[in-house]
């Protein structure tokens, strides 16, 4: 099997039947770096959370490696997911945080340090670890969410908007440091944004939606020169 | 500026408590303590012999204790899965459950004492196919449990709302099952608020009054009821006032716990916003929904529902009798006063109450505020418990006092009708502190500041943004204090006067007298009272944002 | 928002009671929940005094006593109806009451006066007795009670309901009536087998009488501690007035208490002049006539005259248990400590 991630007629819709996401179709190949790109409701996030497991699809299937996971619990599925306003854990430190996954798998207590070490190397935080959540900046605390969500290995990485919560400065500091880390991992990664610049330093391959439909999807290249229509001229202006 | 901390009208607004407090409470209580522990002028301690050598006070320290424990772990143990529920699910006729489930609390104990009875009592409803349930004992648990229900389900479902979403979906994507999430993530971050229930639930068990009287009869004595009887029955001053005053400090104790835990809850609370729960799909997850509904509606609602029932049943058939003899006059005695009267005094009364209870709650809850952000010396956190003391406070120890203290001029209140909305101002207050002040606290620092740079003055910041931030929480606090205003049963028994009774007097005095009418009358009133507090209830859940801390 | 504070200050002050009296003077009497008079004879004790009559009730007879000791220097009234001779002791000890002595005090027996240089002055009296259920005791087909003793008997077991003494005056009456039977070094003993036997024990005499005499609820115990003329009243309010009371008392060999209530006026009241006046009215026949139907007890002017119900029904006994005041005032606080320890 060359794609790694399939889905298939994947339709979300609202209680009224209004569709929120799809139909649509999308293939990922192992490794891959994809930058889901579109306006505020076009249905990203949701995207990502069926991926996830933390919704189920009205319609159509998910495939990982072969195998369906269409209904399999999102414990299980081993993906990672940064979310948007980080989600950390509140009354652990930045040491426990980064373990919990580890802690989940029944790691030792040796080799999760060990691999905490490695997480708060890679993200700059050396020396945080006994930091209280409270304690931390914007800043820091989205490289612990990304410390938190690599270590456990996933197989699929996918981040929420990951810069969206933090000013404009430090936005451009720590694109750059996060493209950096993920070019180094040989993890497939879902990218999701609404600034195209974002998107484009993060996937090779981009998906437009609109909607929940997918409006274009091709290279950065591709989506600048060659828009489909009006709607994808205007927002990659 | 440190002075500028200490003239801000806020810092100052705690005058208004701290005045109303001091005559209705601190004076009433020295008072009746200097009488006791000083009766002829000089410090007379024989009563610690009496509380110490006697078996029989020990064993009553012990039952008052235990028993508040065992209610409160019972307590905890029925709202703890409807909490679960609560927090985790959307379904219909949710918010009539909540409504429905918060009315025991307002209710006088008479009136619980009423509905058990016609419930599970020798002939009540259940009696004909489930038995009755006769042992004092388990009366008291059930009506502690009835009552208490729903201040652990509010307090932990509040905080347990606000730890959905992206917190427990974290979890799950780092691998943990739904059981793993559960212990290490929900129960660490609900804990503060577990122990900030259980022990406001302990308080209320533990200073339990008419329920233990009625229900208890002569053979079950807390520590309260065995107050009212040494002071009012055997006349003991000095044991009574003794008691009461190591009631008073050990409640103290449990309050500072209190107001610490419910801190470090809102400590941990995400920001507020709107979440959205799901609808239960699965069967094993819709089955867990209506077996919670079901629980609720059977501990909370049928006591209420065979209350009104047996209003309207005379002799068998279905009609209005009793609530028609309400307003006649049917013994011709002396002592009749129209139960519409009562009625109408109580809500004079309870929106005289409404009233103070507002002032003097905001104005506490500014100051407690204020402190909080400026002044961080450690005599700050101790006002919160300080405030809360009404609610655990001897009835019979305050209604003492207040006969020996208040009785002359400027203070001459005691026959004045004035007494009685004041004494429910005091109850109700505590209430209206913890539900202002959590949406006080929410309000950030810059907001204020914000409104300084743009030239308002401490004024106009309160009236044109902390206010408004507040009306929803002003407003069902406001129809909190009226509610339990209307309920208000032991302080009451002491201040109120023949002239000005109350429904939960009408209702205690023709529970005293026999026969179906006055008991059906009763009943009537019973009912008219239940559904009042439903609509203040009904209006609160209207207006209380979500994720709401506290009571 | 301002509006509806607005509003409802509005409302409060409005409503406030402005009493727009008829009299612009009023006597106010303190008394306890058991009290109870007629609407005409109030109106004529209003038209005696020229004066509204407001009456307090404040629990029961030893709760009101003590609001009324604990108020003495501002005194919740201007008379107190309802101390009865087993706290005669602490209401003289507290000096709450000024002398007076009323009109027709000669009226009443000497034996019921008290010798307190007419601080206190006795209203009327009864005897606190067991009652039994007559029809109850037939269908059974056993022998009702003559004596305290017999509640002892196994055939007896679970048969009395007898109220606490520390919270009811018929209650304490009872107690008084075994301690002065049996003796103080006896009567715990007589309790103590009295529990073995399953009696039950309630907090008033409301709950004792309407909630558990078979005579009077859906209770289950024929034998209850109340009135030796609790019979009179049983005929009174019966639908179809019988020939005979439904209940039967027992009164001989000293297993009734005589209970005697006085009343008096509180020192420091401000209404001295009618208050003199209502001690009158209130020996006077045409309230002591009032006394037997509405409280169900004797009143103390012995020339007041009873109505047939009573003189027919309603019992009084020539051999109470007595124990004087004295006695009962220095001792009354340590029985009822040994009978709590003993019963409860």
């Amino acid at each position: 099997m060359e794609n790694q991630l399939t889905l298939n007629g994947i339709l979300k819709t609202e209680y009224d039947g209004s569709p929120v996401l799809g139909p649509l179709d999308l293939a990922l190949p192992k490794g891959s770096k994809l930058s889901v790109l579109g306006p505020s409701g076009s249905g990203k996030t949701t995207l990502l959370r069926l991926i996830a497991g933390l919704e189920s699809p009205d319609k159509g299937d998910i495939r990982f490696m072969g195998k369906a996971i269409t209904t399999q619990p999102p414990h299980k599925r081993n993906f990672g997911l940064m979310f948007q306003e980080y989600a950390l854990f509140p009354h652990l430190n930045v040491f426990q945080n980064i373990a919990f996954g580890l802690k989940m798998k029944k790691m030792a207590g040796a080799a999760q340090k060990d691999r905490v070490e490695e997480m708060l190397d890679l993200t700059g935080l050396k020396g945080f670890g006994n930091r209280g959540v409270d304690e931390l900046s914007g800043g820091e605390r989205q490289r612990v969410a990304l410390a938190r969500t690599l270590a456990p290995k996933p197989e699929l990485l996918m981040l929420d908007e990951p810069l969206s919560a933090l000013d404009r400065v430090l936005r451009k500091r720590l694109l750059a440091q996060l493209t950096d880390i993920l070019a180094a991992l040989n993890i497939t990664t879902i990218f999701v944004t609404h600034d195209h610049e974002e998107a484009f330093a993060a996937g090779s391959r981009i998906i437009l939606l609109n909607k929940g439909r997918i409006e274009q999807q091709g290279s950065p290249e591709n989506l600048l020169n060659y828009p489909k229509n009006a709607w994808v001229k205007n927002f990659m202006a | 500026m440190k002075k500028n901390i200490y003239t801000h009208p806020y810092f100052m607004a705690g005058l208004v408590p701290a005045i109303f407090f001091l005559i209705l409470y601190f004076y009433p209580l020295t008072g009746i303590f200097a009488k006791s522990f000083f009766p002829k002028g000089k410090l007379d301690l024989f009563f610690l012999d009496q509380v110490l050598g006697s078996g029989r006070m020990m064993k009553i320290i012990w039952f008052t204790f235990w028993q508040a424990a065992v209610s409160t772990a019972l307590t905890l143990a029925c709202a703890l899965p409807a909490a679960y529920v609560m927090a985790n699910y959307q379904f219909r006729f949710k918010k009539t459950l909540r409504i429905l489930a918060s009315i025991p609390f307002v209710l006088p104990a008479v009136v619980v004492a009423a509905a058990l009875e016609a419930c599970v009592g020798k002939t009540g409803l259940a009696s004909g196919w489930a038995g009755h349930i006769n042992h004092p004992l388990a009366l008291i648990f059930l009506a502690h449990v009835f009552y208490n229900f729903s201040v652990m389900l509010r307090i932990l479902t509040g905080y347990w709302t606000s730890l959905q979403g992206e917190i427990r979906e974290a979890a799950a994507m780092l691998g943990a099952n739904p059981a793993q999430a559960f212990f290490h993530v929900t129960l660490p971050l609900l804990r503060p608020a577990i122990w900030a229930g259980t022990v406001l639930v302990f308080i209320f068990c533990f200073s339990s009054f008419g329920i233990i009287l009625i229900l208890g009869g002569p053979g079950y004595s807390t520590i309260e009821s065995e107050i009212y009887r040494q002071a009012a029955h055997l006349f003991n001053l000095p044991l009574a006032s003794f008691l009461s005053l190591v009631q008073i400090l050990f409640t103290f104790g449990l309050m500072s716990l209190y107001t610490r835990f419910s801190k470090k809850a809102a400590r941990f609370t995400p920001r507020a916003g709107q979440i959205l729960l799901k609808r239960p799909h699965s069967p094993g997850e819709k089955t867990i929904v209506a077996a919670m509904a079901l629980f609720i509606i059977v501990l909370c609602v049928i006591p209420l529902i065979s209350l009104a029932a047996s209003s309207l049943v005379h002799n068998g058939e279905i009609c209005l009798v009793y609530y028609r003899a309400i307003f006649e006059n049917t013994t011709d005695s002396v002592f009749y006063v129209p139960p519409f009267q009562a009625v109408k005094f109580s809500f004079i009364f309870a929106a005289g109450a409404l009233v103070v209870a507002l002032i003097t709650g905001v104005s506490a809850a500014l100051f407690i505020s204020h402190c909080d952000r400026k002044i961080h010396s450690r005599l700050t956190p101790f006002f919160d418990p300080l405030f809360m003391l009404p609610l655990s406070t001897s009835a019979v120890t305050l209604g003492f006092g207040i006969i020996i203290t208040l009785d002359h001029p400027p203070l001459n209140l005691r026959t004045s009708p004035i007494l009685i909305p004041l004494v429910h101002a005091l109850v109700g207050f505590p209430f209206v502190l913890r539900t202002v002040l959590p949406a006080l606290r929410s309000i950030p620092a810059q907001m204020g500041e914000a409104g300084s740079m743009l030239g308002a003055g401490p004024w106009q910041i309160f009236r044109h943004i902390d206010l408004p931030l507040m009306s929803r929480s002003l407003v069902a606090s406001a129809i909190f204090a009226f509610t339990i205003s209307l309920g208000e049963f032991g302080a009451t028994i002491f201040t109120a006067a023949p002239t000005t009774p109350t429904i939960p007097l009408a209702i205690y005095r023709f529970l005293g007298q026999p026969g179906a009418m006055n008991y059906g009358q009763a009943m009537a009133i019973s009912t008219i009272l239940m559904v009042a507090t439903a609509t203040g209830f009904i209006l609160i859940e209207h207006l209380r944002p979500h994720n709401s801390e506290g009571i | 928002m301002k509006s509806i504070i607005a509003c409802l200050i509005l409302i409060v002050l409005t409503s406030l009671p402005t009493g727009s009296l008829a009299w612009d003077k009023q006597l106010t009497l303190m008394t306890h929940d058991s009290f109870s008079i007629s609407k005409p004879v109030l109106a004529d004790f209003e038209k005696a005094l020229g004066a509204k009559v407001v009456i307090l009730r404040s629990g029961d007879a030893g709760e009101a006593l003590n609001k009324a000791i604990l108020s003495k220097n501002n005194p919740l009234a201007d008379i107190f109806y309802g101390v009865d001779n087993t706290f005669i002791g602490r209401a003289l000890e507290e000096d709450i009451f000024i002398p007076y002595a009323p009109k027709r005090l000669d009226s009443v027996d000497p034996a019921l006066r008290p010798g307190s240089q007419n601080r206190l002055i006795p209203v009327d009296y009864g005897d606190v007795c067991l009652n039994y259920d007559i029809s109850w005791f037939k269908r059974h087909k056993l022998a009702a009670p003559r004596g305290l003793e017999d509640l002892l008997d196994p055939a007896y077991k679970g048969l009395a309901v007898v109220q606490n003494p520390a919270t009811s005056s018929p209650g304490l009456a009872f107690l008084l009536a075994t301690v002065s039977r049996f003796g103080e070094d006896g009567y715990i003993e007589y309790w103590k087998r009295l529990k073995a036997n399953d009696v039950l024990v309630v907090n008033g005499w409301k709950e004792a009488y309407w909630g558990h005499f078979t005579a009077a609820s859906k209770g289950d115990r024929p034998i209850v501690v109340s009135y030796a003329s609790s019979p009179a009243a049983e005929v009174f309010y019966a639908e179809i007035k019988p020939e005979t009371a439904p209940t039967g008392v027992v009164v001989d060999k000293g297993s009734a208490f005589r209970q005697v209530e006085y009343a008096g006026i509180l020192k420091n009241g401000r209404q001295r002049a009618l208050a003199q006046n209502a001690m009158d009215f209130i020996l006077s026949p045409r309230f002591q006539e009032d006394i037997p139907l509405q409280m169900f007890v004797f009143p103390a002017n012995g020339k007041a005259a009873l109505p047939k119900v009573f003189t027919n029904h309603a019992r009084i006994t020539d051999t109470p248990a007595r124990l004087a005041p004295e006695a009962i005032e220095k001792n009354r606080d340590r029985w009822l400590r040994e009978w709590t320890e003993a019963v409860l």
